[in-house]
């Protein structure tokens, strides 16, 4: 029994004593325990919040502008006002787009929004 | 007996109180700590940037925990690739903007992660600090980065283990920014043969030691699923933004660095 008392001491000292850079994480350490917990919470997550914005427009998807192999196919398939963007040389300012675009949220998260508006 | 109790008492407080480390890289981090047109501006101010350096591809990163709460040396928690893209839009328009290529964890898996493709609107919607880190790597490096997301070795080169600490010397885990790290070598190098990666990673690059009471990051190891000490032979040391910076840097390769914060 001494020798677990012993063990719990030693714990207890290295609990409390810790790092500097430790000492202040209690709140993240449980962010990260109940990281996915906090994402089931469909309703205040981040991604529900942009989306419930009505500011941003689904991204259904993407192609880089400019790399070898898929330039030329991007570029036939532009129009005149993109042009710039498939050809301007790399460090020249770039145009882009003023409206906000998203994934939206996850699968999971998305059904239990649905579930819960209902 | 209650001394029993005392000591599993402790223990399961201790597993309790895991260090964040990297926080991990969840898709959009959980809940929202800012409200929907702060970071959409917010967003919308980091692209402009990338894009008024002329960037074709750039390093991004995000504070997803308060900045007190990461261990010494730690500055952001997650990290990925921004691609100058052509976006199609759900009602069928082309528009130019910057496509977000992550790793992510697994939602309810947080030791497994996936790629994910998304907007910085995305990239940033659970942010707990409006800050973000960024690197414009030289427009040679551009290039070459471009061409390794355009192929299969963007996909080849993810390892689904994750773990937040993961050892950028070794093939077993990987975490977000070790997977950029490995996106960069193989476009620097201009190989996809990852053990050729990993020893030019070994001789060039700098891993942040990690700084974590050795007590708690056993038992962490143990008890919290992306966590793992298993990939490291000896002292913890992993892959940061910075460390990524300061070896871009150091080799000639990053055309700029720096931060943009709410106030600036």
């Amino acid at each position: 029994m001494k020798k677990l008392f012993c063990m719990t001491s030693v714990l207890i000292a290295a609990l409390t004593i810790g790092t500097p850079a430790m000492a202040n994480e209690t709140h993240a350490d449980r962010a990260v325990t109940h990281g996915s917990q906090a994402a089931s919470h469909a309703s205040n997550s981040a991604a529900h919040a942009i989306a419930a914005s009505g500011q941003a427009v689904s991204g259904a998807a993407s192609v880089p502008f400019m790399a070898s192999g898929v330039a030329g196919a991007v570029s036939a398939q532009v129009g005149e006002d993109l042009k710039d963007a498939a050809s301007a040389p790399i460090g020249q300012p770039l145009p882009i787009t003023d409206e906000t675009i998203t994934v939206g949220p996850t699968p999971d998260l998305a059904i239990q929004q649905t579930t819960t508006d209902q | 007996m209650n001394l029993l109790r005392v000591f599993v008492l402790i223990l399961l407080a201790s597993f309790l109180a895991i260090p964040p480390v990297q926080a991990g890289s969840s898709q959009a981090e959980g809940e929202a700590y800012f409200d929907a047109d702060t970071i959409i501006g917010f967003s919308k101010r980091v692209e402009k940037s990338l894009a008024a350096n002329g960037a074709r591809v750039a390093i991004i990163s995000r504070v997803g925990r308060p900045r007190t709460q990461l261990p010494e040396g730690v500055r952001f928690t997650h990290t990925a690739l921004a691609v100058y893209s052509k976006i199609t839009t759900s009602d069928g328009r082309n528009v130019p903007g910057y496509a977000i290529y992550n790793l992510y964890q697994k939602s309810g898996r947080p030791d497994k992660s996936h790629l994910v493709k998304d907007y910085p609107v995305d990239f940033f919607a659970g942010v707990q600090v409006l800050e973000a880190g960024v690197i414009i790597p030289t427009p040679d490096l551009q290039r070459r980065l471009l061409d390794v997301v355009a192929s299969d070795t963007y996909q080849n080169l993810h390892n689904p283990d994750y773990s937040v600490i993961a050892n950028p010397y070794t093939l077993k885990l990987q975490n977000c920014t070790e997977h950029v790290l490995d996106i960069l070598f193989s476009a620097i190098y201009k190989t996809d043969d990852i053990q050729q990666i990993k020893a030019n990673q070994k001789a060039y690059f700098k891993a942040q030691p990690v700084h974590v009471n050795p007590i708690k990051l056993a038992l962490g190891s143990l008890f919290v699923k992306d966590v793992a000490t298993s990939d490291h032979p000896g002292s913890p040391e992993t892959t940061t933004f910075t460390t990524i910076g300061n070896f871009l840097e150091k080799f000639g390769l990053a055309a700029k660095v720096y931060v943009i914060s709410e106030s600036v």
